[in-house]
């Protein structure tokens, strides 16, 4: 996520040997706002109460 | 009928307040009323024209794209919104075509590639102006938020970003974070989102040092600042127990605010955090 302008080169094998998975994500989906209101997400804890 | 809307003729053009036509409702659009306008963290150097990826309508246009307002007018072929009923605006607009490749647009932002110009001819214009002209399926309903001023509530537009990314990393809870860039304007927010997720613990890292201080004090215990220097060697989490840094998991890594020496941070990190998974600008 964010705006890069640059590549961004990884090693293959520790990509591989650690199982890592790298995800390219843009925005949100659609249903993303209304999942705040259906209490996907706690907002007491979200201010570290 | 006229209003008054912020004008930039092109991006690093001229940005004026100026009179201009209401929109038209036509159908499938509704037109909201504009209470609490977000602007994006980079809105200046957008605005100038210093951001290369950036695509805006080819003739004058209304920037910014989230807002917190309500609706005045519904046009035909919208059936579950109606005027008076407040919505947050979200400036991702995705084509509604059952095709292979959707076009999207961030309305009032910009465009990507040919298709998404098509769609943004149709929708040019953002919501610095008291009325915005939107496809109806841009608009979130705020009930459940009617305690919260449009101010306040205009900050979704902050969290749901990051949220996004989370939910596609598959953030579970009790799960460890890294944020990469948890100083900006997405980085903090994802901090807050993470916690509220059920995240065991965050691990921000940035540049300013104070900044991350007060994430600390708003977002809790369970965030551990890194305070990134550009020298690994010297990079260690501000915590009275480094120890416990060096042997933290990480299974989500959130990069939202990459910077050029992100590569070699990435390299090093791949090395030092076991079960990582990276999630990459």
């Amino acid at each position: 996520m964010g705006s890069m302008t640059v590549d961004l080169p990884v090693s293959y094998m520790q990509l591989m040997i650690n199982s890592l998975e790298i995800i390219g994500n843009f925005m949100y989906p659609a249903s993303a706002v209304t999942r705040v209101r259906a209490g996907s997400i706690n907002r007491k804890h979200a201010i570290g109460r | 009928m006229t209003m008054k809307a912020w004008r930039l003729d092109r991006l690093g053009g001229d940005l004026r307040l100026e009179n201009v036509p209401m929109p038209e409702v036509r159908p499938g659009s509704i037109l909201v009323r504009v209470e609490a306008s977000t602007l994006m963290s980079y809105i200046k150097p957008y605005v100038e024209g210093r951001l290369p990826p950036y695509h805006a309508p080819s003739s004058g246009f209304t920037p910014a794209g989230n807002c917190v307002g309500t609706i005045e007018a519904a046009g035909k072929d919208v059936w579950q919104l109606a005027p008076g009923q407040r919505v947050l605006v979200s400036s991702l607009f995705r084509s509604s075509e059952n095709v292979a490749d959707p076009a999207q647009i961030l309305i009032g932002v910009t465009s990507f590639g040919p298709d998404s110009e098509k769609v943004q001819a149709d929708w040019p214009d953002g919501t610095l102006a008291e009325y915005v002209l939107l496809p109806a399926s841009s608009v979130v309903p705020a009930d459940g938020f009617e305690d919260m001023e449009a101010t306040q509530l205009a900050a979704v537009s902050r969290f749901v970003i990051p949220y996004g990314g989370l939910v596609r990393g598959r953030l579970a809870a009790g799960e460890t974070l890294i944020v990469n860039g948890a100083t900006g304007a997405y980085g903090s927010a994802a901090v807050f989102v993470a916690r509220a997720m059920g995240a065991g613990r965050v691990v921000a890292a940035g540049r300013n040092a104070d900044k991350l201080d007060i994430l600390v004090r708003r977002a809790g215990r369970a965030v551990l600042p890194v305070v990134l220097s550009g020298d690994v060697q010297k990079t260690r989490p501000r915590c009275a127990k480094p120890q416990a840094a060096a042997q933290t998991s990480a299974s989500t890594w959130l990069a939202v605010r990459p910077s050029r020496a992100l590569r070699s941070r990435l390299s090093i990190r791949f090395g030092v955090v076991a079960g990582l998974f990276s999630w990459g600008a």
